[in-house]
């Protein structure tokens, strides 16, 4: 039973870096905002980083799986997959590296480039999205350095000086060199300066457990104390059951307050979608209702289909001489793009991204690193830790995999979370494509680890499943009602005021972490939606890419 | 609604037993950091055989103190989950199932030599591979985060002579290097980008998974 119902001029579902970027926008335009998020705040003492334990707890209620996790706010995912997400204000970038690269101009135009399985153009180009880049990595406050010739120009926005390489960084910097191969220091959403009550980061490490100082930027520090401060309505425990529709138009939301079990129905004239990759479409799918048989905004049934997390491969390599990786930030301190595009001599198309890792601490030493090569137990632990601990840099490649239709979301019709709501699904395979890929850059990380002078190496192989830290393309934007779930403007082709904004809007993967991307898309959607709000609450059907209303 | 009902996933598992006073608020599902407030409480007996199953797994000796010395049977007090509780959370390792394994090992592991303890480990390690497992996270994680153990690494380990342990509230930015002229010297190199204008079909015949692909299907 519906207990409380109030209005808004627009419900947004999700407090990441979707929900949180669209919101902000919007009420600084003067819209009234209600942001529904079914997790918590997260303070500064909930971080492991002061506790000497802080390395057991990263398996515990810091693991990045929610299986694994368990907390209250999380729900079950199902099938042969580890997801990485949270829920939480901020979303999943509360346990992110903060790496912050964009994607390059071809990665808006993979179904020229190739056009394999379900691969399209993006309905946008990299010059599109560029000022909202800029826009939203001011928001967030990044660092880096300028002057890549792997990418346009990107000095539209100020960065911070880069995050520090240590001896990790500078030597893994030179086996590039010395293979001629390209590198350059990335970009991270990791201040090296204090800002807006931020302190700057101290090379403390550990961001894949938050940051409790905020050096880490996350809408938790970038978004949410100035959305609220400008009346954004922000309900956290607030856990949404059904997206509600009527006549063709989405008319607000149904949730659950985890507190109390009460229900509650909030009605927008507008709704934003932004609860990631795989909370999306389950969200869609159980929105199935009158009208909506198959679930909302799934008359073409693509609701779900393409998910891409990237293909992954972990490699450790052991040196004779100090790397020191327990110090500095987890962003990586610098990536090579050398393989990244696409040349079919190779035998496949698509790239990857390599990037030198940190090593975390002692224990995680002790426990095998990224690649589970353990320490042996009895007489020859000593020898075999004092040998490696420290010793030690972990490259990691990600490459772009190809979205494929039966790698997907649905409804898991057996499991279900502690509200009672089904769990969420997930098929996802690796395309021969995918592993042809990775396979090539396992080999091209020993060539950089031997030209270092590695004594001894230890990879994963291709990842399967894969590390799914990136969750994409499930409700991707496109060209057309048949290709894809949202036109250009991240409204649904069978409900025009209904808003698609995260991860699940990436219409390919690139092979670069795509939270910049995410965040930009959400500028972009909020600047549309605040310009256009008149425009988008009359419309009665989803207009074309060609006769949407631009900005 | 059966028990099985709910046992589905996250957050969605019940206390087996009710709430007490001593474990207040441990099914709230949420992990406390730094485990138990109230660690599970061991006899003298469980002590000694836990303490002897450390000092085993990782010997004392070369500047590094013995397990049983930094406080280990405390960290397997605070991270094993009580009687009566369901264990949700890593090293997901009961009392019962814990104290079941340390009665089968017996009064005499303890008692016995280096040599008595480490077949008797290596036995278990082979027949129950989940609790030896659990055992070994147990203390590398707890005698990897004990202060003396901290300053064993500093001491003993070049790589480790600036290690502190928890990433806060040091850090590291005193003894981190930094980019330079040098190390940047050849950053960017040998590398350029599609323009968007440029984007061309590439040719498909090369590659190797597709060929096979075709082959496999005109065969048919």
């Amino acid at each position: 039973m519906t207990a409380v119902a109030n209005e808004t001029d627009v419900l947004v579902i999700g407090s990441g870096p979707g929900g949180a970027g669209v919101t902000l926008k919007l009420v600084q335009a003067g819209y009234r905002v209600v942001c529904l998020e079914q997790g918590p705040w997260v303070t500064p003492s909930d971080h492991p980083h002061h506790h000497r334990e802080w390395e057991i707890e990263k398996q515990r209620g810091w693991a990045y799986d929610p299986n694994v996790r368990g907390l209250p706010e999380d729900y079950p995912v199902t099938g042969f997959t580890t997801p990485y997400l949270m829920n939480n204000i901020g979303g999943s970038t509360m346990h992110y590296a903060g790496h912050w690269p964009r994607y390059k101009p071809v990665d808006f135009r993979k179904g020229t480039e190739h056009g394999l399985e379900g691969t399209i153009d993006w309905p946008i180009s990299y010059e599109e999205l560029a000022p909202y880049y800029d826009e939203n990595d001011a928001i967030y406050g990044i660092s880096g350095m300028v002057g890549d010739p792997s990418y346009p120009d990107r000095t539209g926005v100020d960065r911070d000086p880069p995050v520090r390489p240590g001896k990790l960084g500078r030597s893994f910097a030179s086996a590039l060199s010395s293979l001629g191969w390209h590198w350059w220091p990335s970009d991270n959403a990791i201040i090296t300066r204090p800002r807006e009550g931020r302190d700057a980061d101290i090379a403390a490490g550990n961001e894949l457990s938050g940051s409790p100082t905020g050096s880490l930027s996350t809408p938790t520090h970038t978004h949410w104390p100035k959305a609220v401060a400008l009346g954004a309505d922000l309900r956290t425990y607030a856990r949404v059951e059904q997206i509600v529709a009527k006549n063709g138009k989405a008319t607000g939301a149904i949730y659950l307050d985890r507190r109390t079990g009460q229900r509650h129905e909030v009605k927008a004239k507008i709704v934003v979608v932004s609860a990631n990759g795989i909370g999306t479409p389950r969200l869609l799918l159980m929105s199935a209702q009158k009208g909506h048989p198959d679930g909302l905004a799934n008359s073409n049934g693509l609701v779900g289909k393409y998910l891409m997390h990237h293909i992954f491969a972990f490699c450790d390599a052991w040196f004779d001489e100090p790397m020191e990786g327990y110090k500095g930030a987890f962003g990586a301190p610098l990536y090579s793009h050398e393989f990244y595009h696409t040349d079919t001599n190779r035998g496949f198309v698509n790239g990857f991204g390599m990037q030198v890792a940190r090593s975390f601490g002692a224990a995680f030493a002790a426990m095998g690193s990224h690649t589970g090569y353990v320490a042996p137990w009895g007489k020859d632990h000593r020898k075999f830790f004092n040998e490696h601990f420290g010793n030690h840099l972990m490259v990691f490649m990600f490459g772009e995999d190809l979205p494929v239709e039966t790698n997907c979301v649905t409804l898991d019709p057996d499991v279900k979370d502690s509200s009672g709501l089904p769990a969420a699904h997930v098929n996802w395979e690796p395309h021969p494509n995918d592993i042809a890929l990775s396979n090539f850059g396992i080999d091209r990380i020993f060539d950089a680890a031997r030209a270092l002078g590695a004594v001894e190496t230890n990879d994963t192989g291709v990842l399967n499943p894969p590390p799914a830290w990136h969750l994409m393309g499930t409700c991707r934007m496109g060209n057309n009602p048949q290709d894809s779930v949202t036109n250009k403007w991240h409204q649904t082709w069978d409900v025009p005021n209904l808003f698609i904004v995260d991860g699940s809007s990436l219409t390919t993967g690139g092979a670069v972490n795509p939270t910049s991307t995410i965040g930009a898309l959400a500028v972009r959607a909020g600047d549309y939606i605040a310009r256009r709000f008149s425009d988008i609450v009359d419309q009665r059907t989803t207009p074309s890419n060609e006769s949407s209303p631009g900005v | 609604m059966t028990q099985d009902d709910t046992l589905a996933g996250p957050g969605a598992a019940p206390a087996l037993g009710t709430d007490r006073p001593e474990q207040p608020d441990f099914e709230t599902g949420r992990p406390r950091l730094g485990g138990l407030a109230v660690p599970v409480q061991f006899d003298e007996t469980e002590t000694e055989i836990i303490a002897a199953i450390a000092d085993t797994l990782i010997p004392p000796g070369d500047g590094f103190p013995a397990p049983s010395e930094v406080g280990i049977v405390n960290f397997f007090g605070r991270y094993t989950t009580p009687s009566g509780f369901r264990p949700k959370h890593y090293p997901y390792l009961s009392e019962d199932r814990l104290k079941n394994a340390l009665a089968v090992l017996g009064e005499e592991f303890a008692d016995s030599d280096a040599q008595a303890r480490t077949q008797a480990l290596k036995r278990m390690e082979k027949d129950d591979e989940e609790i030896f497992g659990q055992l070994r996270s147990l203390v590398y994680y707890g005698y990897y985060c004990a202060d003396s153990v901290i300053a064993a690494i500093q001491r003993e380990i070049p790589a480790g002579r600036d290690y502190h342990g928890p990433p806060l509230p040091y850090g590291y930015l005193h003894c981190i290097e930094d980019w330079d002229d040098d190390s940047l010297a050849t950053a960017g190199q040998g590398a350029g980008y599609i323009r968007t204008e440029d984007v061309v079909r590439v040719d498909l015949s090369k590659l190797t998974w597709l060929n096979a692909r075709t082959t496999k299907e005109d065969e048919k």
